[in-house]
């Protein structure tokens, strides 16, 4: 359930979830479970994170408008839950004033036509077309005239603040060292940009492309099967969210020579999509309802060579930084009455730009977005371990008035109340007998030594690796 | 001079060979396979600080100043003669000048790449990089290795109650901030730097986290410490959050004061000069005094595309002294070698000064000078090497080498040797592939013998 919780919403259950949980008959938890995730603000919040990362969302120099406009674009997706293929052709072709029109910043962040092109590799197809820029790629079937190609299309752009269509910008082909022709990765060459039409129209059939929409091809009639880039990348994307690895891994290196290692799951996840019109739910209700991601993580030390990438056993993933910093005031804190700024929300997972300020974050490891970041699994290097111990990070909430032992303690709950309590938010589960008995007899009976004992105890469930953990 | 020994090298490994070799590897481990003239080189060094000149520090205004050649390869500055006779620096080089000596000066320098977070990459690793392998920095694997061979040692930190009261201080610190390269790559974070995140010439400076959260004393902290063991043990998970190593250091006093520069006297201080890169070398000293292996310090700035009179001698226009980059380095890196030869620690030490690759041969048109890889010098001293000596030699206008070229992966192999890890032997990447610590690199002879 705790995992549930964090892969789709990126929030722990609280102790009310859990108890709604417990109280809906077995067979019908994980639907009902489900259907009240994918209902919730949560998840939309947590998905056009995931979103803003993946693009990745980065803010423009000294154009907050812009970036605004950008983090409310993907927040509205999420929200009217609008097809992720509308999205994708938006973020291709639109043009307009980027502080209005939120979709043309995916193209303004580029920069210029080869950038744009290896973005667009890396979202759209999860492929790393940069390796052809100066040399076939060595690996896989891209080209020079590929990589060219596409960022001759993508030449036909104006980055401006009011992003629009221009045929006048040309790139050179560095194999041939002539003007680059237009040209869909792998496919046909295109048109040269003549007008501002034409730009449109290779454009739509980029994105066409990307869709799987039957390209009109004069010279490779195979290409009706042309199963889409795009939902096979994002397929993968979603897998990898929910399983801390990509059935291509890694995920953004999808090519003929690193072959996913269930390449008919993931064909039918991808037709799943597609049928969803590409909406991410039906994919993430499959595979949330599975057996293989429902497996334990618990190992016997004799299996201790279980080797996870085939699902038989969980890959421990650790909490995004994110995530962990929401994580750790949701547990600790009772009520949202420190909330008082009322501009900035207060939670880590809906600061969509990577640069809010936040100096636990950074030490943390948030990433920062100037290079790919899909790493999923780390452990805490050292200067993280010394902000864990001594930083603000987890003292200071822990400090503060209003957390749930100190509450309770006012309430006068007794001690093992209070450690029930402490499991339930933290671990999200309850604690066994044994458990209780372990500590019971350690707690101190003076009042100022008892509230402290409980610090130092939650902030060791706080660092212990079933916290840290998914 | 010793090229009938290189000779020896160039002879092509086959495959077999390579796998005979490895196969014997496991019992050779202390025992590397070296020629036998570089066997009393393994080791010499037991402990290193990189002074990492980032953006490309130009060896036409630093160690291979051209003499007699037209003013647009000669540049702004003289050079200046130095105590190893025949051999000349720039002559905002002085005080080097005058330890030269003691140095070794690598002229011969050569690679392909001319791109700073690729010549990073070649340079601090020693492997040409790859999109599909992050490669370790040479201090991640000094770092690693000492590692592997502590966990090999059980029995003497048993036994020896003395050798268990090994410093808490990480094995590879860098300072202050991270540059492409320099990380662990594929041998994780385990292998990571330390980037200690603040400017030591700051008199505020200290290390972030590392003192005790108002409120929580060290008995709070020690009984976090035991409740969270007692957790962790009764816990089935395989996974282990892992706070140990930032425990013990920050129980670890007298490793603490390794940080503590108010600790110099004010005369040590103003030695090294008050800039954040002599203040970042004394740090690296007492670092080095306290037992940690590897030290890096980053000098950032060197990409010096324009105006070299401004950026490499003045800082800032119009300065009455000099304190662009080469009079900083000039200072903070004599000081730093006099004051570990005073200190008895210069021939356990190795001292590297480097940048990812050199500057054109002739000026820009905007007084600066560009990227230029093909070659370029580097500067070496203590841990053991040749002293006074000068390695190869670039062309009339320091275009290419005129003879002994050195590859960045020739150099890793030759500073392995000296830091005591074997050139043939294996990584392991977290997949079980196994890597060769180094490839394609060939010993430099005059660095081994």
């Amino acid at each position: 359930m705790r995992r549930v919780y964090l892969d789709l919403t990126g929030k722990l259950p609280s102790a009310a979830d859990i108890a709604r949980f417990e109280q809906i008959p077995p067979e019908r938890r994980i639907e009902s479970t489900l259907d009240q995730l994918f209902a919730s603000q949560d998840f939309n919040n947590y998905w056009a994170y995931q979103l803003a990362r993946w693009l990745p969302l980065r803010p423009l120099p000294n154009d907050r408008e812009s970036t605004l406009a950008y983090e409310e674009y993907l927040k509205n997706i999420l929200e009217h839950r609008r097809s992720w293929r509308a999205m994708a052709e938006e973020l291709i072709i639109s043009t307009g004033p980027s502080n209005a029109v939120g979709a043309v910043n995916f193209a303004r962040l580029t920069g210029d036509p080869r950038t744009h092109a290896e973005a667009i590799s890396r979202f759209f197809m999860g492929a790393r077309l940069q390796c052809a820029n100066c040399h076939n790629h060595p690996l896989d079937r891209w080209t020079q005239d590929d990589y060219h190609g596409l960022a001759a299309i993508l030449a036909g752009i104006d980055r401006g603040p009011k992003v629009k269509h221009t045929p006048s910008v040309r790139v050179t082909n560095l194999r041939t060292k002539d003007t680059a022709i237009p040209r869909i990765p792998g496919q046909q060459f295109l048109p040269p940009h003549s007008d501002e039409q034409s730009v449109k129209n290779n454009l739509q059939s980029l994105s066409d492309w990307l869709l799987g929409v039957p390209v009109k091809s004069q010279s490779t009639p195979s290409s009706n099967t042309n199963p889409s880039p795009f939902a096979r990348a994002i397929t993968n994307r979603l897998w990898a969210s929910m399983f801390g690895r990509g059935l291509v891994d890694p995920i953004d290196d999808i090519r003929d020579t690193n072959p996913p290692s269930h390449p008919q799951l993931l064909d039918e996840l991808c037709t799943l999509f597609i049928q969803a019109d590409y909406q991410p739910e039906p994919i993430l209700r499959m595979i949330a309802s599975s057996q293989a991601y429902r497996r334990e993580s618990y190992r016997q030390s004799n299996q201790s060579t279980v080797d996870p990438s085939f699902y038989a056993v969980r890959i421990d993933k650790s909490l995004p930084p994110e995530v962990l910093f929401d994580a750790i005031r949701d547990t600790l804190l009772t009520s949202t009455a420190d909330t008082s700024n009322q501009n900035q929300s207060e939670r880590a997972i809906s600061w969509l730009d990577p640069t809010t300020p936040s100096e636990s974050l950074d030490i943390l490891g948030r990433c920062k977005r100037n290079a790919p970041c899909d790493t999923t699994s780390q452990t805490m290097g050292l200067a993280q371990q010394l902000h864990w111990i001594n930083g603000p990070v987890v003292n200071q909430p822990l400090s503060s008035p209003n957390t749930f032992f100190r509450q309770a303690i006012l309430r006068g709950d007794s001690n093992s109340s209070i450690l029930a309590q402490a499991y339930l938010r933290v671990l999200c589960r309850h604690i066994s007998e044994k458990e209780t008995d372990l500590w019971l007899t350690d707690i101190p009976i003076a009042p100022e030594d008892r509230i402290l004992w409980f610090e130092d105890w939650v902030w060791s469930l706080l660092s212990s690796s079933e916290f840290l953990q998914n | 001079m010793h090229s009938h020994l290189l000779n020896t090298w160039k002879q092509p490994l086959t495959r077999r060979s390579v796998l005979q070799l490895s196969l014997a590897l496991p019992l050779l481990a202390h025992k590397p396979s070296l020629a036998s003239n570089h066997q009393s080189a393994f080791g010499t060094a037991k402990k290193c600080i990189l002074l990492w000149l980032d953006g490309g520090p130009s060896h036409l205004e630093m160690w291979d100043p051209k003499r007699n050649v037209p003013a647009e390869v000669r540049g702004p500055f003289a050079s200046t003669p130095t105590k190893i006779p025949g051999v000349h620096f720039s002559e905002h080089l002085s005080r080097c000048a005058e330890l030269a000596q003691r140095m070794t000066i690598i002229r011969s320098m050569t690679s392909p790449l001319g791109e700073h977070g690729l010549a990073n990459q070649y340079a601090l690793t020693g492997y040409l990089p790859s999109p599909n392998l992050q490669y370790p920095s040479i201090g991640s694997i000094a770092a690693h290795r000492r590692k592997v061979i502590a966990n090999a040692e059980p029995i003497e930190t048993i036994t020896n109650p003395a050798a268990s009261k090994r410093s808490q201080l990480p094995s590879y610190i860098g300072i202050p901030e991270p540059r492409i390269g320099m990380g662990a790559g594929f041998l994780g974070p385990e292998s990571e730097p330390f980037w200690i995140g603040g400017d030591p010439a700051q008199p505020t400076f200290q290390i972030r986290d590392l003192d005790l959260f108002p409120g929580v004393d060290n008995s709070r902290l020690q009984r976090r410490r035991s409740m969270l063991n007692q957790i962790e043990n009764s816990t089935t998970s395989l996974a282990n959050s892992g706070l140990h190593s930032a425990f013990d250091l920050i129980a670890d006093l007298d490793a603490k004061q390794a940080f503590e520069l108010q600790r110099e006297d004010r005369s040590t201080r103003e030695r090294y000069g008050s800039r954040s890169f002599g203040q970042s070398c004394l740090l690296a000293r007492r670092l080095i005094e306290h037992d940690v292996p590897f030290v890096s310090v980053v000098q950032p700035g060197w990409d010096t595309h324009e105006n070299l009179v401004v950026s490499l001698r003045d800082g800032f226009a119009g300065a009455k002294v000099g304190v662009g980059l080469i009079p900083t380095f000039d200072q903070a890196a004599s000081a730093l070698i006099s004051d570990l030869q005073d200190r008895g620690l210069l021939d356990e030490t190795l001292v590297i000064a480097m940048g990812e690759f050199g500057r054109t041969p002739k000026l820009n048109t905007r007084g600066g000078r560009d990227h230029w890889p093909r070659a370029y010098s580097i500067m070496l001293c203590g841990g053991g090497l040749p002293q006074g000596l000068v390695v190869g030699q670039s062309d009339k206008i320091g275009e290419q080498p005129d003879s002994d070229p050195v590859t960045p992966a020739d150099l890793m192999h030759s500073l392995f040797i000296r830091l005591g890890i074997d050139p043939a032997s294996t990584l392991t990447t977290p997949d079980a592939r196994p890597i060769p610590i180094n490839q394609h690199g060939k010993p430099v002879d005059a660095l081994l013998t």
